[in-house]
């Protein structure tokens, strides 16, 4: 095992002691062949995007890490399912993880220890490849159309679980009105079917509208979300008179510390 | 030609079944050859061009079988040789399973002929909801397979090794063997005398390599022409193969013994009981 | 139609739905005086199921003015609205409109409301002609006994036969002296009458049915923790499931059963011990297609059940209305039966020319004792039902339904056609596979060979 001198061949270097969430956050942006991943003082992004119109950022704070090392900003590209495949290695077993990287044309140095079996370990390099930057997608937080709603995960979880999967496209709207907080699926043969979330509903944290938005998705991109739902404890929904949706999911790991994962969706055009 | 036998210790049934149901997950038919003494199972005899290995269980039969009866076509045979559907054995013992919530007093195996031959499971079971017990006879069809042909059915013998070592945790072997199927077609099993096990799989985009220490070394079976490197000893093969046996194993035993022959073979060992194994053998593959 | 339920009945409509949705692709839900009833029919027509829920399930009930309401809805967009059902606090069904569609709002917890407009395929409303009080043999029991009965066949297994003994019950996947395919494992269950709650057998019988079907209504029975009963007389008359929760909730199921004529029986597939000395050599195997023993009487083997088109031979039949409605809710008649066609046909206001002229020929329909606004199933008893043609496209159908049973003497019936093989066609023919093993076991009789 590396010590603490050995570190100064790294540029990057981190260790968690569970695996858990970190695993779950990387199955949840699986959905594209390469993630990015950006290291600096301020923590790790891994970004993955799927053409232009979608877009998963998992936010890792260095506090999240049991050790977390850094020299200068890092980044590289890696196959992010190759991350998935070798992070899942000990089935459901607890691991502990270190990652470690040396810079530009190295490969990505993955520790795994099993808890409890001493006698069984494994290395991953992982090979990386020059750094795609990804989209920059923003919200105008000072738009008066801007609005946004925290929700319990769970709740979340379970109402997107229940839309019609056969559905093309869904219909968000947010509204200061009544139904406040409605999703409805559009293109299903013989049935047209919603669902309506008052504001006042206990699910809701917080809810800031102050004008009505409407927007429509793409169903089969509103559905990738879905396993950073099944595991996130809080979300936010954000959106303004663009239509451009900005989810967070909020995973907590045994140990309470948070991890972000953040989707960005661009809405379908109104071709009325 | 006649065949009868008769189980009825619970535990002895529950371990047929995991056995059986074994096999049923590596291949659709298994040869069942029945001797005076012992039952023997073989699946994908013909190892060429499937993705699971080769695999027999050999069992003492008067272990499980406090009835046993065997009389061979001639009475200058050894054995009644059948080949059957794996999977419907297995279904026809499903009723034995540890998990079941019906009990069985016995289960039966007959070789009758209906339409034809068949080897009648026959299960005296208590459901939970009705006191009294009930029989289940499950049919399964088996196909004779004549003296002539025997020689195409015989035993797999054990290889010899350079390096033999027994690995405990087979529930942590078997999820990662699972996972690098996905990385790499073949896996390359490194072993040495001083108990230690490497797994290594390469692929384009990367290299896993995975080390089980403080392993139990069993003396070799095999000594290298090479003394000086009698001390290790390397094999690759398929890992769909390695990941097919891992995953089939129905059995609760936590530990297997690993055979290396170098560039030739794995072989892989699990000892159920005493006079009770099963044994498979992974041929070696071009990196 | 308006009728609003409480969250935990609400789950038990849904289950309800899930089960009729492995019988059928179409919902049929009519609500009456009575309260509601939901039924549908497989693809085969070999099945009707019916589940009624009575009035005193529902918070409110709302009847249309016009008396009764039915629809036809889309099985798939109907289970979709109802599958998750654990939030659900108040659920409300309603026509609207103009009866276009069937709308389902169901309030959850945490102030969640789900709505759903199904479209209304057609008004339209099967009914089952088929005596459901008369069977000689009843045997009736915990619904966990006939899980266990369903569970020791796989979930592939097509079809169930019962034997029906005053002192036993045995369930098994094949009919007893019938040939099957040298793969196919036979299992059966040997049951006691002492382990039923009620078991009357009054006569000796051997049915086969679709067990798919059986399994559907099982479920349901599951879900309501309920005993169920099953009815029937002979092999070839129909086979009844009977679920009855307090006086709320009645299930039926109405399966047809395979006639025995359509088996080939013989001595050579029971089971015997083998006894022959040695084997000859594989090569022997190959040749070995010649037929065994000739004992087979090989008889018509319409496969009574899939049989629609021709009239006078079929055992559901439909009979399509456009539907007028009737001006008065139907009277206390718990099921629509053949006998019931007196209702009085008043056209509804809104109703066009087309639906007066289809008026007209209802009311001429009527008076032919056949049930008005409905499509109707009838079912004959098989003795009395002439001899059956099937129309070939039927003839794949029947071929799903028991694959070891050759198709080919049907075809002797239809006098036109030029017999090519016509050695084929003779009864005492058998099509066999080549022999699983070597062994010859009735020395060879054929000359060709």
């Amino acid at each position: 095992m590396l010590t603490q001198s050995q570190y100064d061949d790294y540029k990057f270097v981190c260790r968690l002691d569970h695996i858990k969430t970190f695993h779950a956050a990387i199955k949840s942006i699986c959905f594209s062949d390469f993630g990015t991943l950006q290291a600096s003082e301020e923590g790790l992004l891994i970004t993955v995007e799927q053409g232009k119109s979608i877009q998963a950022t998992i936010f890792i704070s260095p506090s999240f890490f049991a050790e977390y090392h850094i020299q200068d900003s890092q980044s590289f590209s890696i196959k992010i399912n190759v991350l998935a495949e070798c992070l899942s290695l000990f089935g459901l077993a607890d691991c502990g993880i270190k990652m470690l990287y040396k810079g530009e044309g190295s490969p990505l140095l993955i520790l795994l220890e099993p808890h409890d079996d001493e006698q069984v370990s494994t290395e991953c390099a992982i090979k990386t490849t020059n750094v795609e930057e990804p989209m920059e997608y923003e919200l105008d937080s000072n738009s008066s159309s801007l609005n946004t709603i925290f929700m319990r995960g769970p709740d979340m979880s379970n109402i997107f679980h229940e839309l019609d999967k056969a559905a093309e496209e869904y219909e968000l709207t947010i509204s200061p009105l009544k139904p406040h907080f409605k999703i409805a699926t559009l293109g299903v043969m013989q049935a047209e079917s919603s669902v309506e979330v008052a504001k006042s509903s206990d699910m809701i944290i917080l809810f800031n509208c102050h004008a009505t938005t409407v927007a429509q998705y793409k169903s089969q991109q509103i559905r990738l979300t879905n396993k950073a739902l099944q595991v996130a404890t809080k979300v936010a929904i954000k959106t303004d008179a663009s239509g451009l949706l900005e989810m967070h999911f909020m995973m907590q790991s045994d140990a309470q510390e948070e991890m972000y994962v953040r989707f960005f969706i661009t809405p379908l055009l109104d071709i009325s | 030609m006649k065949f009868r036998a008769k189980m009825q210790d619970v535990l002895y049934m529950r371990e047929f079944q995991a056995i059986v149901a074994t096999l049923a997950k590596l291949a659709k038919d298994c040869v069942m050859i029945l001797a005076q003494e012992r039952m023997h199972f073989i699946v994908n005899e013909d190892h060429s061009s499937t993705s699971s290995p080769l695999v027999w269980a050999s069992i003492a039969a008067k272990d499980y079988f406090p009835e046993y009866k065997m009389s061979p076509a001639r009475p200058d045979h050894e054995f009644i040789v059948l080949a059957m559907s794996a999977s419907h054995l297995s279904r026809s013992l499903a009723v034995l399973r540890s998990g079941s919530t019906s009990s069985v007093h016995s289960c039966k195996l007959k070789l009758k002929m209906i339409q034809f031959p068949c080897i009648s499971v026959i299960a005296s079971v208590v459901s939970p909801s009705s006191s009294e017990s009930r029989e289940v006879v499950h049919d399964v069809p088996a196909t004779i397979i004549p003296s002539s042909d025997w020689a195409a059915y015989v035993l797999p013998k054990v290889p010899r090794a350079e390096i033999v070592l027994g690995l405990p945790s087979l529930r942590l072997m078997r999820s990662l063997i699972d996972k690098l199927k996905n990385i790499a077609p073949s896996l390359v099993f490194h072993g040495s005398a001083a108990g230690e096990l490497n797994l290594v799989s390469e692929s384009d985009m990367a290299t896993i390599t995975t080390r089980f220490s403080r392993l139990m070394p069993y003396p070799a079976t095999k000594e290298s022409q090479q003394v000086a490197s009698c001390e290790e000893a390397s094999c690759s093969v398929d890992s769909r193969k390695a990941s097919a046996f891992f995953g089939a194993l129905q059995l609760p035993n936590e530990e297997i013994i690993i055979g290396i022959d170098r560039e030739h073979c794995i072989y892989l060992q699990l000892d159920i009981r005493n006079n009770v194994v099963l044994h498979s053998i992974l041929p070696a593959v071009c990196i | 139609m308006k009728c609003t339920l409480e969250g935990s009945n609400a789950r038990v409509l849904a289950k309800a739905i899930q089960s009729l949705s492995k019988v059928g692709k179409e919902l049929f839900i009519e609500a009456d005086g009575q309260g509601l009833q939901m039924r549908t029919i497989n693809a085969t027509q070999s099945a009707v199921g019916s589940i009624r829920f009575s009035r005193a399930m529902f918070d409110t009930f709302q009847m249309p003015p016009s008396g009764d309401c039915y629809c036809k809805i889309a099985m798939k967009s109907c289970l979709g609205v109802f599958r998750n059902m654990k939030q659900v606090e108040h659920c409300e069904l309603s026509v609207v409109n103009n009866s276009t569609k069937f709308q389902v709002k169901l309030r959850c917890k945490l102030e969640t409301t789900k709505q759903a407009l199904l479209s209304i395929v057609d008004e339209q409303n099967i009914t089952s002609a088929v005596p459901t009080d008369q069977s000689v043999n009843c045997i009736r029991g915990d619904f966990k006994l006939f899980m266990e009965i369903s569970n020791s066949f796989i979930a592939s297994e097509e079809e169930l036969t019962l034997e029906a003994k005053p002192d036993s019950l045995s369930a098994k996947n094949y009919i007893e002296g019938a040939r099957v395919n040298d793969k196919f494992m036979r299992s059966q269950l040997k049951l006691k009458p002492s382990e039923f709650s009620h078991y009357q057998v009054a006569q000796e019988a051997v049915i086969t049915f679709c067990i798919k079907e059986f399994r559907a209504f099982l479920l349901f029975a599951e879900a309501l923790n309920a005993e169920m009963s099953i009815e029937f007389d002979d092999a070839g008359s129909p086979f009844l499931l009977k679920i009855k929760k307090h006086a709320e909730i009645e299930c039926i199921l109405i399966l047809s059963t395979l006639s025995p004529d359509d088996v080939s029986f013989s001595e050579d597939y029971c089971q015997r011990e083998i006894r022959e000395a040695d084997l000859p050599s594989v090569a022997q195997k190959r040749k070995s297609s010649t037929p065994g023993p000739t004992v087979q009487q090989k008889r018509r083997l319409a496969e009574n059940t899939t049989v629609i088109s021709d009239e006078d031979a079929s055992v559901f039949q439909f009979r399509e209305h456009r539907p007028p409605r009737p001006s008065e809710a139907p009277s206390v008649q718990p099921a629509r039966l053949l006998a019931d066609g007196d209702t009085v046909d008043v056209v509804e206001e809104e109703a066009d020319e087309e639906a007066l002229l289809l008026a007209v020929s209802e009311a001429a329909q009527a008076s032919q004792a056949y049930p008005p606004n409905s499509t109707e199933v009838y079912f004959f008893e098989t003795e009395e039902a002439p001899p059956t043609v099937l129309p070939p496209e039927k003839i794949n159908d029947a071929e799903e339904e028991d694959e070891s049973i050759p198709q080919s003497p049907e075809r002797e019936q239809r006098h036109k056609l030029r017999t090519i093989f016509s050695r084929c066609f003779q009864n005492t023919y058998v099509p066999r596979e080549p022999s699983p093993n070597s062994q010859v076991y009735a020395p060879n009789s054929d000359t060709e060979d």
